[in-house]
């Protein structure tokens, strides 16, 4: 197969992940932070070093204040609910995620926050200017999809963060983190939610979300820590106050060692990988008439996908067709994103998604479009 | 030899952040479960020689890692093992450290 759905989950993953994974399964598989016996410490060493680890991509200056999560959604969860408050308002971007739109609507319904949604440009480009227009005094957040998972489009980050004032920048690192680097610091961001399976190779069950000094946030979840066990409330400490139960020790082990793997790669070389495919996948695109291609023109401002439509065939369509007949795996529809749909003009039908890694290869490239090429001018036959 | 000490931190991150720090400066310790005769807690401590103590919190506290207790066993380890049933506080805390 050739697989071209890494912006839902990245595949193949680096065999180190692999190792690593069976080897805590094999050796370490103990509890972290709570026996004190050789095998939980190991254990405890486990997540311990992933922090260390994800700190040292980010640049974030103290890993305590990295909490692990089971995703990007539970991270971004994490952050509406134990920072907002009834009448506190908020700024996102008409490309958000379902991960950022349903929990904002949520807590609009429920605690009364107030929420503004800046429309993106037809291309998927967000404009800092209308953020900063829609900032008020009571903006307490303004959430910012990095990289579109539709377009593709990247957020201007750093402008944004020149423009918040009072208000806190939280990024959604989901499509971003491993296949662009991120300095937290440098880019001014407040909270960095990220989740593990895609773009940073390792499975899934693994995300988090980076606190800058100062932020504090109401757990989400409360529970054991192995730490003050003889105290029945929650630790107020990092990272115990925002982690509660038995982590993913072996889903972390396997993060830490895609992020090894990626650092080792070097990501200026991943990111000019991912570009040359998607160049050689857009240049191919531009030639097929029925096809349109969503989001910006230029790869360097974008993450490895191409969103595309073929004119007389619906998404689904095309999809099924590339996987059964050619052995290609694409994502149709609304890729959980109405909104980012309904902005580039693809709602409700959605798009064609096909979604490069690092692992794929200009042959695969070229496979993918000489089917897509054989589907459209056979289009009679399959009627 | 010097009679042992066991830190407390607030948790095993910072325990474990600060087994990396010593490491790096060659100072001899142990990572050990909290002796029972100090907390209930069930998680792990370091033990070292009581004359690293002020070192040690030096050391720590520029890495912005909190001692939450330091203590003092009447005797010698054995072997890396907590010795003695009664353990003596020097501090109840950071402060009281200095």
């Amino acid at each position: 197969m050739i697989y071209f759905d890494n912006a839902a989950t990245s595949f193949p993953k680096p065999p180190a992940v692999i190792k690593a994974m069976a080897e805590f399964m094999a050796t370490t598989s103990a509890s972290p932070g709570r026996s004190g016996h050789r095998m939980a410490l190991e254990a405890s060493r486990v997540v311990f070093e992933t922090r260390e680890t994800v700190a040292e991509l980010f640049n974030v200056s103290d890993s305590s204040r990295i909490v692990f999560t089971i995703n990007v959604t539970w991270a971004l969860n994490l952050v509406f609910n134990g920072l907002l408050a009834s009448q506190d308002h908020v700024v996102t971007t008409s490309l958000e995620h379902n991960s950022v739109m349903r929990p904002l609507t949520r807590l609009v319904k429920h605690r009364g926050i107030e929420l503004t949604v800046v429309p993106a440009g037809p291309d998927g480009t967000v404009d800092p200017a209308l953020i900063a227009q829609a900032l008020t005094p009571c903006t307490r957040l303004i959430v910012i999809n990095h990289a579109s998972n539709v377009t593709g489009s990247i957020a201007p980050i750093r402008a944004i963060s020149r423009i918040k004032g009072q208000a806190l920048l939280a990024v959604d690192a989901a499509q971003s983190a491993g296949s662009v680097p991120i300095d937290m610091n440098q880019l001014g961001i407040d909270l960095l939610a990220f989740t593990g399976h895609k773009a940073l190779l390792g499975p899934t069950g693994t995300g988090g979300v980076c606190l800058a000094p100062g932020i504090k946030l109401e757990p989400l979840v409360t529970g054991g820590t192995g730490s003050r066990s003889e105290e029945e409330e929650h630790p107020d400490f990092f990272p115990d106050c925002l982690e509660a139960g038995t982590p993913n020790t072996i889903g972390l082990a396997g993060l830490r060692a895609g992020i090894d793997f990626i650092r080792h790669t070097g990501q200026e070389k991943i990111r000019e990988h991912e570009q040359g495919l998607t160049r050689r996948l857009m240049e191919g695109l531009a030639e097929i008439p029925e096809v349109t291609v969503y989001g910006p023109a230029d790869p360097m401002a974008k993450v490895p996908l191409v969103s595309i439509t073929v004119a007389g065939f619906p998404a689904d369509e095309i999809c099924l067709r590339l996987d059964r007949d050619f052995g290609v795996a694409t994502r149709g529809g609304l890729h959980c994103a109405p909104r980012a749909h309904r902005t580039i003009g693809t709602f409700p039908h959605g798009t064609i998604r096909f979604s490069l890694g690092l692992f794929n290869t200009f042959d695969e490239i070229d496979v993918a479009l000489a089917a897509l090429r054989q589907i459209v001018s056979h289009r009679q036959s399959y009627r | 030899m010097s009679p042992t000490c066991v830190a407390i931190l607030d948790s095993i991150h910072y325990i474990l952040k600060a087994e990396k720090i010593l490491k790096a400066r060659e100072m001899p310790h142990e990572i050990v479960p909290v002796p029972r005769e100090i907390s209930s807690d069930c998680g792990m401590a370091i033990l070292f020689d009581c004359a690293l103590l002020m070192e040690l919190r030096r050391v720590l506290s520029e890495m912005g890692i909190r001692i939450r207790g330091a203590y003092r066993s009447p005797g010698s380890a054995r072997d890396g093992v907590p010795n003695g049933s009664r353990y003596v506080s020097l501090t109840d805390g950071d402060n009281e450290l200095s």
